[in-house]
């Protein structure tokens, strides 16, 4: 199995299961870690030129793990969906928005609003997805950090990547995890090209809606 | 000081009840109801005399009113006190409808006095700190602020539209929204909001999330809902965190506490140990009766912070945002 990490990116190394490499390998149980594209990697979404598989940031680390068998396990037709991060890298809002469709269903009526001041940048997306599901995506300027949360009538689901530790340098929490990686990147085709293209709109529209 | 309460169909009013029987040189010494039964164990657990009247009510030597009925009542009662001459607190929100607060705020003014809105979580003591901070310049220029309010389903008249005058998105968000205004000097002048029934099978909405943008121009969101089950560990949640250039500070009102484990359905129990808001801000009006001076929270305050509500189930309604 091959993964390509973006720069900066760090890949989670603890499993028994598998060899940790950086050689091209095509053994069994052994992950190699790539830092250019190659075509049967699994590549982060921010590949320029979208081919084979790719996997969505948010769902590429522990917590998503968890997350999705709660998910899988109860009701997620009805519910709100709070996703934070903070980064330096603003086209996560996309990426995000097209890594939650893929789990809790179409998003629309999306709505944006920004404020920057200095360096300090702020963008909320309220937006909704699938049947009824609400959701508010904020994106604010800082060090890595993700925070999560989803509520429904029976389950309330919270992460926050900074609970494990306060090593912001070393959190694990942010490391890569090759199951998750795995587990739920996407076959890329046309459909997700237009997919992508309608988030594009939809986010240029919200921020007039 | 002789105060009366008109109305115990908010659980507020067994607090300012309490309180007022805790706070020297005052005394609760007049209770009416439009629900005799409440009203009348209301007088038995305070020994005070019940009004079924509300004319009788207002002809007592009462100085100041606590108005605690439900929504709907509260136009009602605020502008008959107010030409009986007595000052008022009522609770939150101060109507259901813009038009009525005005009337209020209006009619109190006509006949000088008071009408201040019950918000105690300006009393809350970190959310005071945080304003300090604002204030001292501490966290610089206000860049965004994101509030949520997210408790459980009060149920009762609450969850009554003809009542309540609305659900969740009425209930849970005047008072982060009036925190908002507090902290900026600052009033909203366009809101985005998805409002629905996420959590219950309601007849009203029980959640709703929006975006504010305010004349400073700072983005804000607020969480309101009535989402948390019973076996949450806690009543819910009223926080806020203001990002600021310099530095971004969160307080949760709820958040001084002691965990207490347990066996049985609910492992975990939040065992509030903040200050007793309610208490605070009776006295704080009383005093500001007392001294003849603007009571802290106004009857502005309150339609302002109305205003946001509401604009936000006229977004949702239309999908799209609304000016004020």
């Amino acid at each position: 199995m091959k993964i390509v990490l973006e720069k900066e990116q760090q890949l989670l190394m603890h499993s028994p299961l598998y060899r940790f490499t950086n050689e091209n390998s095509d053994e069994p149980n052994t992950v190699t870690i790539l830092q250019q594209p190659e075509a049967d990697a699994y590549k982060p979404f921010s590949t320029v030129e979208k081919q084979g598989w790719i996997y969505f940031d948010l769902w590429s680390y522990s917590f998503a793990i968890p997350l999705h068998e709660v998910l899988k396990a109860h009701d997620t037709v009805k519910g709100v969906l709070r996703l934070r991060r903070t980064t330096n890298n603003f086209s996560y809002i996309e990426e995000d928005i097209l890594a939650l469709s893929e789990w809790f269903g179409k998003v629309r009526n999306v709505s944006v609003r920004s404020n920057e001041i200095g360096e300090n940048h702020y963008t909320i997306v309220l937006c909704e997805f699938g049947e009824s599901m609400m959701a508010h995506l904020e994106y604010r300027t800082g060090q890595d950090r993700i925070e999560f949360e989803w509520s429904s009538h029976l389950h309330i689901a919270e992460f926050d990547s900074l609970q494990m530790t306060g090593d912001s340098d070393n959190n694990r929490n942010l490391f890569k995890n090759i199951d998750a990686v795995q587990q739920y990147a996407v076959q890329w085709d046309e459909a997700y090209d237009e997919n992508l293209n309608a988030v594009r709109l939809l986010l240029q529209r919200g921020e007039l809606r | 000081m002789n105060i009366g309460i008109m109305s115990f169909a908010h659980i507020h009013a067994t607090s300012y009840a309490t309180a007022i029987q805790r706070i020297s040189g005052t005394k609760l010494t007049a209770i009416y109801d439009t629900d005799t039964n409440r009203g009348m164990d209301a007088s038995k657990q305070y020994d005070v005399p019940f009004f079924a009247d509300m004319n009788g009510f207002l002809a007592e030597d009462l100085d100041v009113v606590l108005i605690c009925s439900e929504n709907v009542l509260h136009k009602e009662m605020v502008i008959a006190a107010a030409k009986a001459k007595k000052h008022i607190l009522c609770e939150k929100p101060i109507a259901t409808n813009i038009d009525d607060a005005k009337e209020m705020i209006d009619v109190c003014k006509e006949n000088g006095v008071h009408l201040s809105i019950a918000y105690p979580v300006r009393y809350s003591a970190p959310i005071r700190d945080l304003k300090a901070a604002i204030d001292a310049g501490e966290l610089g220029e206000i860049v965004a602020i994101r509030s949520t309010n997210r408790g459980q389903n009060p149920g009762g008249w609450f969850v009554d539209e003809e009542l309540a005058g609305g659900g969740a998105v009425l209930d849970h968000t005047v008072h982060m929204v009036d925190i908002m205004r507090w902290y900026m000097n600052s009033e909203a002048k366009e809101i985005t909001a998805f409002a629905n029934n996420y959590f219950t099978d309601l007849d009203t909405d029980d959640a709703g999330i929006m975006t504010i943008v305010f004349d400073n121009g700072v983005v804000a969101s607020h969480d309101a809902s009535w989402s948390r089950f019973p076996e949450f560990p806690t009543w819910g949640d009223a926080m806020i965190e203001v990002i600021g250039t310099k530095a971004s500070r969160k307080v949760d009102v709820f958040n001084e506490k002691l965990n207490l484990y347990g066996k049985g359905s609910k492992s975990l129990t939040h065992l509030y140990s903040g200050n007793n808001t309610d208490f605070d801000l009776i006295v704080d009006f009383l005093n500001s009766i007392q001294q003849q001076k603007q009571p802290l929270i106004s009857g502005y305050d309150g339609l302002k912070s109305l205003e946001i509500a509401l604009a936000a189930y006229e977004s949702n309604n239309r999908k799209q945002a609304v000016k004020l």
